[in-house]
């Protein structure tokens, strides 16, 4: 009995180590497009709305985040389909306690992460775009 | 389960530690039942001084210490809220609403005992005094589960009455939730060290770190890599321990690796979550852009120099290696930037101009920052008055301080004595680790003190070890004369 059972545990511990293995592995790159981007909120608070919208555009269209939060440390990839259009493009998040920050004419093509953080006396936002 | 000297016990070790499976030595509870009523003595001896304004500069009328514990009307603020929400709308509409799962805890407190005490700290004596007698408790068992039963005593007394850990813990804070939380963990990893698990120890041991983990991440989301940290070098240090004792023990290794297995899935599933796609053609929501119908903050943008960041998600683990190495760097940066520009006014600031760049200056500032989480305050500062918590707050704390740089000599006497060595390496690792990342991205020394009691509580726990070695090797040697 006792030996029947150490020889199951063996066979989930490898079990487990291939599982473990396998979540961990690269994953393949999937089609990303030259406009997509990465957000990191390092505002010390929580996103609650992430719109981006042609620079033509007259309105802000859809809340990307949808009915989320993004928290303070965390990431969001922002992805778009082969019919995007156009190289510039306005980004806003609204922060939860109201207050907003816009950035207008960003060129997504020369971007591929946009970090915010507070800004300097913490009256303002930053954006730092890679 | 069986509980056995690892790593070379000798005799006298096997009868220090005979309480085989018993987490608590003998003697624990009285010592806890004691803590316990020191506690609540304590809460309404600083409840009882509030309302009579003895020291009102000191202790407010609902007894917040604001020179250390300013945050707690920040969450007394959101636990009010909470508390109406809950008296209104009911439990549900509580348990579904946005907030801190500690002010979420404080709130139901305030509608329990509110119209006794008011919104004061003993109104949220019953959590504090939970988590302060887990902290005691967890001492106990770590230093039962490292040291034997005189250490076990000796680390869970002097934790009990650590000055200023006790009065943290009247306050309303998430630090006690967290310390009770982060010692769990670490009391269970030490078991896959100290134990001969068998399956029913095993499922134990995996539920517990499970539920303890869930915990800690509702409580500071940003443990999260430090969980894994821990657990990743658990199973190394557990690895070592069956080489040493040439034996497998599976059902001890079954409990990391499920826990790895269970954070590498969520990892995966986590990574999938946060992302969108872009809408075309667009939906038609959103606000105009030209209406200003909010508040806008100055919004600046500036474009990093260089080499642009790849666009394709590096499909290497080299590649995937140099972006997490990146992220850990932003992380850093970002962290230290913010205690930074928040506590311009502050007077215990330490290297305030420091900023990360780039993973090499993370690199080349390690060895300040584990100077500065071992050691800060340095004794050059323990003479002058604190701008906040005065003169005789900077004495306590150099007490302290003095104590801990003593626990921090006896622990290496811990560490290098059997028995039990890898399970005391394991703690060491842990509070050297935690304090030095501490160090790192804490430029303020007032909240990197508060911030760093789990790993004094592990170092505490190393010093009753040490100390326990050095007195059974003077009775040894007494009785050999």
């Amino acid at each position: 009995m006792g030996r029947r059972r150490k020889r199951g545990a063996a066979a989930l511990v490898c079990l487990l180590l291939a599982a473990a293995a396998g979540a961990c592995s690269p994953r393949a790159g999937g089609g990303k497009t030259p406009l997509d981007f990465t957000l990191v909120n390092y505002t010390g608070t929580s996103l609650c709305a992430v719109y981006v919208s042609p620079h033509d555009a007259g309105g802000w269209e859809e809340n990307l985040l949808g009915g989320r939060a993004l928290h303070d440390g965390e990431t969001f990839e922002v992805l778009f389909g082969p019919e995007g259009r156009g190289d510039v493009w306005d980004v806003r998040v609204d922060i939860k306690d109201g207050h907003v920050a816009e950035w207008r004419g960003v060129d997504l093509r020369e971007v591929s992460k946009i970090t915010l953080r507070l800004d300097e006396g913490g009256g303002g936002v930053a954006a730092e775009a890679e | 389960m069986v509980h056995r000297p690892t790593d070379g016990g000798d005799e006298a070790a096997a009868a220090r530690a005979p309480e085989s499976a018993r987490l608590l030595p003998r003697g624990g509870r009285r010592l806890l039942a004691a803590a316990a009523l020191l506690h609540v003595a304590l809460a309404v001896g600083l409840f009882a001084a509030g309302r009579a304004r003895v020291a009102p500069s000191l202790v407010d009328r609902d007894g917040i210490m604001p020179s250390f514990a300013f945050d707690s009307y920040e969450y007394r603020l959101g636990a009010e809220r909470l508390e109406g929400v809950l008296r209104e709308r009911g439990l549900s509409a509580w348990a579904a609403a946005q907030g801190p799962a500690h002010v979420k805890l404080i709130a139901l407190q305030f509608a329990l005992l509110g119209p006794l005490f008011g919104h004061s700290t003993l109104s949220a004596e019953p959590l504090n005094l939970l988590c302060y007698v887990a902290v005691v408790g967890l001492a106990l068992a770590l230093g039962n589960e490292v040291g034997g039963c005189r250490a076990g005593l000796l680390a869970g007394a002097v934790v009990a009455l650590w000055p200023t850990l006790l009065l943290h813990t009247t306050q309303l804070l998430k630090d006690p939730l967290f310390i009770a939380g982060a010692l769990a963990l670490v009391l269970v990893v030490t078991t896959w060290l100290t134990r001969d698990y068998g399956w029913r120890a095993a499922a134990a041991a995996t539920a517990l770190l499970a539920a303890v983990a869930g915990l800690l991440l509702l409580v500071r989301g940003k443990f999260a890599p430090v969980v894994f940290a821990l657990v990743l070098f658990g199973l190394a240090l557990l690895v070592l321990r069956q080489l040493l004792e040439r034996r497998v023990l599976y059902w001890n290794t079954l409990c990391p690796l499920l826990v790895l297995a269970a954070a590498a899935w969520l990892n995966v599933y986590a990574a999938n979550d946060g992302r969108a796609v872009k809408l075309y053609p667009p939906d038609g929501g959103g606000p105009p852009k030209a209406v200003a119908d909010a508040v806008r903050l100055r919004s600046e943008i500036t474009y990093a120099g260089g080499v642009r960041a790849p666009k394709a998600e590096s499909a290497t683990l080299a590649g995937r290696l140099r972006e997490a190495v990146e992220r850990v760097t932003t992380e850093a940066a970002s962290n230290r930037y913010r205690y930074n520009v928040s506590f311009p006014e502050s007077g215990s600031g330490i290297d305030r101009d420091v900023g990360f760049a780039r993973p090499g200056d993370v690199a080349a500032y390690l060895p300040r920052a584990a100077e500065i989480g071992f050691w800060a305050p340095f004794p050059d500062t323990w003479g002058g008055a604190g701008k906040t918590v005065g003169g005789a707050g900077r004495r306590l704390a150099a007490a302290e301080t003095f104590a801990i740089y003593l626990c921090q000599l006896l622990a290496l006497a811990a560490v290098l004595r059997a028995p039990r060595r890898i399970a005391a390496w394991l703690l060491l690792s842990a509070a050297a680790f935690g304090m030095t990342v501490l160090g790192l991205v804490v430029s303020n020394v007032g909240t990197l003190y508060r911030f760093r009691y789990t790993f004094w509580v592990l170092l505490i726990v190393l010093a009753a070890k040490g100390l326990a070695g050095v007195r059974d090797r003077r009775g040894a040697g007494g009785a050999a004369a």
